[in-house]
């Protein structure tokens, strides 16, 4: 529980240190699976973002100012990311995930709709359940497959036609099989 | 054609879904439900701590 706390209050440090260079973020990942009731054992808290190469180094940079242990993934052309950082401590791994430059619309969007936060008082929004989906269908792989149909499953209140229409908005290819799959 | 006195051959049950796992998904479900957001992510991230005996052992020791 206390290590708990401790990777709030980092994400928030983080967040507010993001919110210095203006960029926006919402929590996604299996944070977010298990926000919307798909609840595994995870030690990360994952924050997507649009921010490009320099903004990254730039940021890597205060991070570790600011004490932390920090590690800059750069993509190469092909990657589905834009790159990571990984700013790691006695709290454990929060990873900042840039969707700059490929997929920037999901977490624009999602930034702009959130409503849920991930604790009370807390700023740390989370991604809303369509758009991590769609970042899900966009990920590919068997496993983001199987956390969509997990999703679905547990979200019986879920207008899927929403979903579905947000993919088709963002030309992601599909979800269809995924919600026949979970009896939806 | 089965002769008298033989055994009916039983195959498994296999690539059908489980009523009795659906049953328990859907406890599992429920319970998920009546937590906070807050709890469940709590969950999600302690869950490690918490079944940290569960972590496999060589058979020597």
């Amino acid at each position: 529980m206390e290590n708990c706390k401790t990777i709030f209050d980092a994400a928030e440090d983080v967040l507010e240190i993001l919110g210095s260079q203006r960029i926006e973020a919402v929590v996604i990942g299996a944070v977010a699976l298990a926000a919307y009731r798909y609840v595994r054992q995870t030690q990360d808290l994952d924050l997507g973002v649009n921010a490009n190469i320099a903004q990254l180094r730039s940021l890597a940079d205060l991070l570790k100012a600011k004490g932390y242990s920090v590690e800059l993934c750069e993509p190469d052309g092909d990657d589905p990311l834009g790159g990571v950082i990984d700013v790691r401590g006695p709290f454990g791994l929060v990873q900042i995930v840039s969707f700059a430059d490929r997929f920037p619309a999901v977490i624009d969007e999602a930034v702009r709709v959130s409503t849920l936060s991930v604790r009370a008082g807390s700023r740390l929004k989370l991604v809303p359940l369509p758009h991590l989906i769609a970042l899900k269908l966009y990920a590919g792989g068997h496993k983001a497959k199987s956390d969509i149909v997990e999703l679905l499953a547990r979200n019986p209140d879920l207008d899927v036609e929403s979903v579905r229409k947000l993919c088709r908005s963002y030309r992601l290819k599909g979800l269809d099989k995924l919600v026949t799959e979970a009896g939806r | 054609m089965k002769k008298p006195g033989e055994k009916t051959k039983r195959t498994l049950p296999s690539g059908r879904r489980s009523a009795c796992a659906d049953a328990s998904l859907r406890g599992e479900i429920d319970r998920v439900s009546r937590m906070t957001v807050e709890e469940r992510i709590t969950e999600a991230l302690t869950m490690g701590s918490r079944f940290v005996a569960l972590k496999p052992t060589s058979a020597k020791d």
